[in-house]
């Protein structure tokens, strides 16, 4: 689900950037270092604003400045439970890899409805129920999560397609 | 499903069963209390000071509490029990077995796997320990659920007929370099080499890690001929799997290459990445639970450690290799690029020896008798000393990151040789010109000479200049390598039959007896055709191990065979590479020659040892040389010796020093086929090395012939030195030289002693051109001093060697530069063995005066020079094998002493 998010940041800058265009440097950096990363159990997908950049305080010893960045982004955090779109990415027999955007996720073959089976010697190997359900890699399928678990900087999750209105989106 | 637990092993037993709190059948989640028991224990109170001590006992009742979620299938105790210790009490039928776990979750219930807490001793991560997908590493199942999906695998296969087989890439399927010079002939029709890399592929391959210069570098790849057919044929009867060293990317692009369908090896690719293991394949890790229908084809079995049973050895393809031999500096770069081979051989330090017996063979097979050194080449091959610098440094680099980010000691000498041979890429990007270089003036010289240096194919002459020799290779190569695949093809397909022969009939023979009357043959046939659909035995199947060892072992049955000059002294010969392969083909290994051996298998380089003189004494045994041993196990088929044949008579003339180089030349002409243009050696044996003129005219052929001959006459002294203590039979005259030729073995590179890694080895990287040139210069200078003419320059020839040395060595020590210094080193080489030659074909007057000369030899820099210079400066970059060769050096005199010692003892023996 998506949020959006007050956060705050403690981003410094080398003394070499001081001047003018100090906010804004300070801005680029904060852009860099966090959009796209995982913090904890969301990702932060975008930065709107940061709207308060406090006074820089310089770090004795080292000469940097330090500020304090409030922002508000967009984050993204897949609870258990949820509905997501995603995109298969590997195939197995024992299940299949999915990506959702930054979310890395597992649907086993134990999740998979029975009818849907694991063929191997196809190309390339799918699974499938001979009709109009094809998982293979660049498939589209719609997925529940089930279970989610992060470590640091990483988040994966367990999916499951066994239920109704999951699976195969077809003309996606 | 339902699964027992006990109390546990830290409870105070015994204990007393207080209440019971849950009935079977009732749905009980973790840390439900189960039940409430009690146990006595004692108290101890006092003041110490006092000793005072008061024991009070106490009973405590405390709770029991379930150790899984689930449904309670049976409770085996009751109220009121007492239970003296661990025992199994509940039974519990749990809702997630956590068969399948991803990420440290379980993938069918989604729960955290990596939480832990006190209801249960086992950690729910442990339920599932086995990684069998190729592509994941974060992705494991339990042995159940393995067991399930193997056994799913094998009723698939059994009903399609098929077996796995799992292929390896690198030299096996495909040969893979990053010269960039490659790039640039097939962009060039006019080059010679064009049509040879015409069809090689590229990619690139960009989502490597910190690659350094090679980032962004171009593969080219060429694909074994007839790699397609042999595939379109084998995966009719196997299911291939991709597994190599190299890393994901580039496994995933040769797949692509060789696969664009995706229709042979599906998403079956495993790599370096998810192996686990950086030196050592391993079937389990794709076959966890049965590797009994599982084949292997692999350039290397020391890798395999576990699974040689399985293995059918490839001879390992060598194509730029082979272009490259007239460029031979750029060789072993080249091979050094293909991502897999290098790292195995660098990290198993002990199997560097083994490997080193595989070379040899891998010698064997393929065309000429100098490619031994397939892996050990990489590692000799940078010569420049700038590189090296750069290498150590990059590698320093490396060793911190590793260190930083708690590599062990694999991963980083895997990394360092990853470095390396980075670093050797980059040496690339600066030989080709100087290859290129190298070719003009070739072509030039050639052009002067009789030959036009047109591209011919068909050219395959002794004379072939250097521009065509790339063709002629190609030729070569192609020719060879054909001939494997297809091999190749016929041993699979033989596995393949041979397995679901032993298959049916062991069904048959068990349905047999219930159906009474059929045939076996019916039967078989009427199973072949009803119950492939559907019924399968997984209890008939056999093993594809033993199954593959039965087929193998015929080859060389009933062969006793010697191994003489191929297995280092040091190595015990049944535990070494070369042993173990030719005892599974069924060969009996012996060590010492005997009436009742039937095979004497020779080194090449090595025809005079004290084995081949005394099996020349047995008429029933067949000489052959090693390519012979090669052949066969590479064809599973026991060759004729005829064309391996080492002649006898030359051996019995080899028993008379003189005659040293004639027998040389027989050894040399019988694999004639193999090795191109021996047949004008003979005449040059006496005078040519002397004249520049012949030296020059040996020289266009090929670097091969030259060196082969190198070989032969350093080899040739180290025999000697056996002689010295086989003389009970032989004149005295042969003492005499023998003694001289200790004497003269100081000044013998050492690394002689092992059989396997010739010292010319470093050769191969040496720049003949310039060799070429400085040694023509100094034999023009030589000629001058022709006083034995008789002998071929018996007398003069350590003469120039002495002048040599002195005109070299300081050189070697003064210029830092690599190249340089390699080639004085070279050139103190190759004159030394000329030196050897001609004084192994002297008579007894020019004993004295070798004697004399090589007494001054020994005081002269050659030594001090080689030592310090090169070999102390080679050693430290230079991964595995070539430490050993400098260990071997700096022990030089110590190990000459473990020598005779050793040979002192056997001849005692024999006496």
């Amino acid at each position: 689900m998506f949020f959006l998010h007050n956060l705050e940041r403690q981003v410094t800058l080398h003394p070499s950037f001081f001047g003018r265009e100090m906010k804004q440097l300070v801005t680029s950096k904060l852009l860099n270092d966090v959009e796209g990363t995982c913090a904890g159990n969301y990702f932060i997908i975008s930065i709107m604003d940061a709207f308060d950049i406090s006074e820089g305080k310089i770090l004795p010893g080292s000469g940097l400045a330090e500020f304090t960045v409030n922002y508000r982004a967009v984050v993204w955090r897949p609870f258990k439970g949820e509905t997501m779109d995603a995109v298969v990415y590997s195939v197995n027999p024992h299940g299949f890899f999915a990506n959702a955007g930054p979310l890395r996720m597992f649907v086993s073959a134990h999740l998979i409805p029975t009818d849907i089976k694991y063929d191997g010697n196809a190309t390339p190997p799918q699974f499938t129920n001979n009709d109009d359900s094809v998982i293979a890699p660049g498939t589209h399928v719609r997925v529940k999560v089930i279970g989610t678990r992060t470590e640091v900087g990483e988040m994966w999750a367990i999916g499951s397609i066994k239920e109704d209105y999951l699976g195969c989106l077809q003309d996606a | 499903m339902a699964k027992p637990f006990r109390l546990g092993a830290k409870l105070h037993y015994p204990i007393t069963i207080q209440r019971i709190l849950k009935r079977p059948g009732e749905t009980i989640s973790k840390q439900d209390t189960i039940l409430e028991y009690s146990f006595e224990w004692q108290r101890v109170t006092g003041d110490d000071t006092r000793d005072i001590e008061e024991v009070h006992k106490q009973v405590t009742t405390v709770t029991w509490v379930s150790p899984a979620d689930g449904v309670l299938k049976d409770l085996f105790l009751k109220q009121g029990q007492v239970v003296p210790g661990d025992t199994t009490c509940v039974v519990i039928e749990e809702t997630c077995g956590h068969e399948v776990q991803f990420q440290g979750m379980c993938a069918v219930c989604g729960k955290d796997m990596t939480e832990v807490n006190w209801a249960t001793e086992e950690r729910d991560t442990d339920r599932a320990p086995i990684n069998m997908t190729h592509d994941h590493t974060n992705l494991t199942v339990s042995q159940a659920a393995a067991q399930r999906l193997a056994t799913q695998q094998q009723t698939t296969l059994l009903q399609q007929r098929k077996l796995s087989l799992v292929v390896d890439l690198d030299q096996t399927i495909i040969h893979a370099c990053i010269e960039p010079t490659v790039g640039e002939w097939q962009r060039d029709p006019n080059n010679p080499n064009y049509d040879a890399v015409k069809d090689v592929r590229s990619f690139q391959l960009n989502d490597e890690g910190p690659r350094g210069l090679a980032t962004g570098c171009w593969y080219y790849i060429k694909l074994r001929p007839g790699l397609k057919e042999f595939l379109d044929k084998i995966s009719e009867m196997y299911e291939l799997h991709v597994y190599t060293m190299g890393t994901r990317a580039y496994a995933q692009n040769i797949a692509r290459l060789v696969d664009p369908d995706q229709k042979l090896f599906g998403n079956r690719v495993i790599s370096r990445d998810e192996n686990g293991s950086l030196t050592a394949k391993s079937l389990e890790r794709l076959f966890p639970t049965s590797t009994g229908m599982v084949a292997i084809i692999d350039d290397r079995a020391d890798v395999w450690p576990k699974n040689r049973d399985n293995l059918i050895k490839v001879v390992p393809y060598d194509f730029f290799k082979g272009i490259g031999d007239i460029n031979s500096s750029f060789l072993p770069k080249r091979q050094d690029i293909a991502p897999a081979p290098p790292a195995p051989s660098s990290n198993s330090k002990s199997s560097s020896n083994s490997s080193g017996a595989q070379n040899g063979k891998a010698d064997g097979g393929t065309s000429s008798g100098m490619i031994e050194t397939k892996k050990e080449p990489p590692k000799d091959a940078n010569p420049d000393a700038e590189s090296k610098k750069a290498s150590s440094d990059q590698v320093s680099a490396l060793e911190e990151l590793v260190s930083m980010s708690g590599g062990n000691d694999t991963i980083l000498r895997q990394k360092q040789s990853e470095e390396q041979a980075h670093l050797l890429e980059k040496q690339l990007t600066e030989r080709p010109l100087l290859h290129l270089q190298e070719q003009l003036d070739k072509e030039e010289e050639t052009a002067n000479s009789t030959q036009t240096a047109a591209p011919a194919d068909e050219t395959p002459g002794d004379n072939t200049p250097s521009s065509q020799t790339s063709s002629q290779q190609r030729h070569n190569l192609l020719r060879d390598d054909d001939k494997e695949l297809i091999y190749l093809t016929e041993h699979l397909t033989n596995l393949h039959h041979a397995f679901y022969d032993e298959y049916d009939h062991k069904r048959s023979s068990r349905a047999g007896p219930t159906h009474g009357a059929q045939s076996l043959g019916k039967l078989a046939a009427a199973m072949k055709d009803s119950k492939t659909d559907n019924s399968v035995d997984l209890s008939m199947i056999p093993d594809v191990g033993r199954v593959l060892s039965n087929l193998k072992r015929q080859v060389l049955a009933k062969t006793t065979i010697v191994l003489s000059g191929l297995v280092p002294l040091d190595i015990d010969v049944h535990k070494s590479e070369m042993g173990l392969q030719v005892k599974s083909f069924g060969a009996n290994i012996h060590t010492r020659v005997s009436p009742r051996i039937t095979h004497l298998v020779i080194s090449i380089q090595r025809p005079r040892t004290q084995k081949v003189r005394q099996a020349a004494r047995i008429p029933s045994i067949n000489i052959v040389n090693q390519n012979w041993l090669a052949d066969s196990m590479s064809q599973w088929k026991k060759l004729e010796p005829g064309p391996y044949a080492v002649c006898e008579t030359g051996i019995k003339i080899a028993q008379e020093l003189r005659t040293e180089d004639a027998n040389a030349e027989q050894v040399e002409v019988h694999p004639a086929d193999r090795i191109r243009p021996i047949k004008e050696v003979p005449e040059d044996t006496g005078a040519d090395p002397s004249t520049p003129e012949g030296r020059r005219r040996r020289q266009p052929p090929g670097k091969l012939v030259l060196r082969v001959q190198n070989t032969q006459g350093q080899e040739v002294v180290l025999d000697d030195e056996d002689d010295g203590f086989d003389s009970d039979d032989e004149g005295l005259s042969h003492i005499g030289e023998d003694d001289e030729m200790d004497e003269l073995v100081n000044y013998v590179p050492d690394d002689l002693a092992d059989g396997e890694s010739s010292p010319i080895d470093n050769m191969k990287t040496f720049n003949w051109g310039e060799a070429d040139q400085e040694l023509e210069d100094f034999l023009a200078s030589g000629t001058e001093d022709d006083d034995d003419d008789d002998d071929g320059g018996d007398g003069d020839e350590p003469m120039k060697d002495s002048e040599t040395d002195n005109d070299y060595t300081p050189r070697g020590l003064a210029v830092s530069n690599g190249n340089q210094r390699k080639l004085s080193l070279g050139l103190k080489r190759k004159l030394g063995d000329d030196q050897d030659d001609e004084s192994d074909s002297g008579p007894e007057s020019a004993l004295a005066k070798r004697q004399r000369i090589s007494a001054a030899r020994s005081g002269s820099l050659l030594k001090n020079g080689r030592s310090a210079t090169s070999w102390g400066d080679d050693t430290p970059t230079l991964p595995t094998p070539d430490d050993e060769d400098g260990g071997r050096n700096d022990d030089e005199d110590l190990e000459e002493a473990d020598l005779l010692a050793m040979l002192e003892a056997e001849d005692s023996e024999k006496g």
